[in-house]
């Protein structure tokens, strides 16, 4: 018998782990506004933005605002929380070039995100390997090796 | 030999868990602990599928007694 499941640990789902990334940023504990309700987006004249449907004025529930970026950014960037539970990012057309590191501003903040899942992920590996012998899934003789390369981690449970 | 693997790309950030060679129901439990974890991190699955050895028919080994009667 064989399954095959994916996950994608770069998807922005979790607010902690957004915060955190953030933080990997650059973007601590008071460069970042996060508000219950989504809040508005400004431009650089104090006019809301509208970017996403061009109509509607943007409103995102994460927000760093654009004197906060320490990059010259035109607009507020946000993080708008979606009906699936993941977060969007709202960077507007004058700040795409923006860039952390040399990396485009919202791919900096993905693979930021998608490490510290990546860790916690090595983490929860451990803890689910033991659950499942504890539940009887697998026997408690299963043995748990980790191997890891410049480009993937990789843990095989072998019984 | 049954497996578990769970491979992590630190370029995309997907995870993938693929079991080997595990008997009956167990396969589908294993990968429905998994995604319960993955969950509490606030992970989706993304992707799911029986590969072609979960559609394999286990194979019965069938016996024949034949007597002989002189």
């Amino acid at each position: 018998m064989s399954k095959y499941t994916g996950y994608n640990l770069a998807d922005i789902r979790d607010l902690e782990t957004l915060l955190a990334a953030l933080a990997e940023c650059g973007y601590a504990e008071g460069k970042v506004e996060v508000h219950a309700t989504p809040q508005l987006l400004y431009d650089w004249q104090g006019r809301s933005t509208q970017y996403l449907d061009g109509t509607n004025p943007d409103r995102a529930e994460v927000i760093i605002r654009r004197r906060n970026t320490g990059l010259g950014a035109s607009n507020d960037i946000g993080f708008q929380k979606q009906q699936d539970g993941s977060y969007r990012a709202i960077v507007s057309q004058y700040d795409q070039s923006l860039q952390i590191k040399r990396v485009p501003f919202v791919d900096a903040v993905k693979n930021a995100y998608a490490k510290l899942n990546c860790d916690k992920t090595v983490q929860q590996v451990l803890a689910n390997t033991v659950k499942l012998k504890l539940r009887g899934l697998i026997p408690q003789h299963a043995t748990l090796v980790k191997q890891e390369t410049a480009d993937e981690i990789k843990f095989s449970v072998r019984y | 030999m049954p497996k578990i693997e769970y491979t992590i790309d630190k370029k995309t950030g997907n995870l993938t868990v693929h079991t080997k060679g595990i008997k009956g129901k167990s396969c589908t439990k294993i990968h429905d602990a998994v995604a319960q974890d993955m969950a509490t991190l606030g992970v989706q699955q993304t992707e799911s599928r029986d590969t072609p050895e979960m559609l394999e028919r286990e194979t019965v080994q069938q016996t024949n007694r034949l007597q002989l009667r002189s």
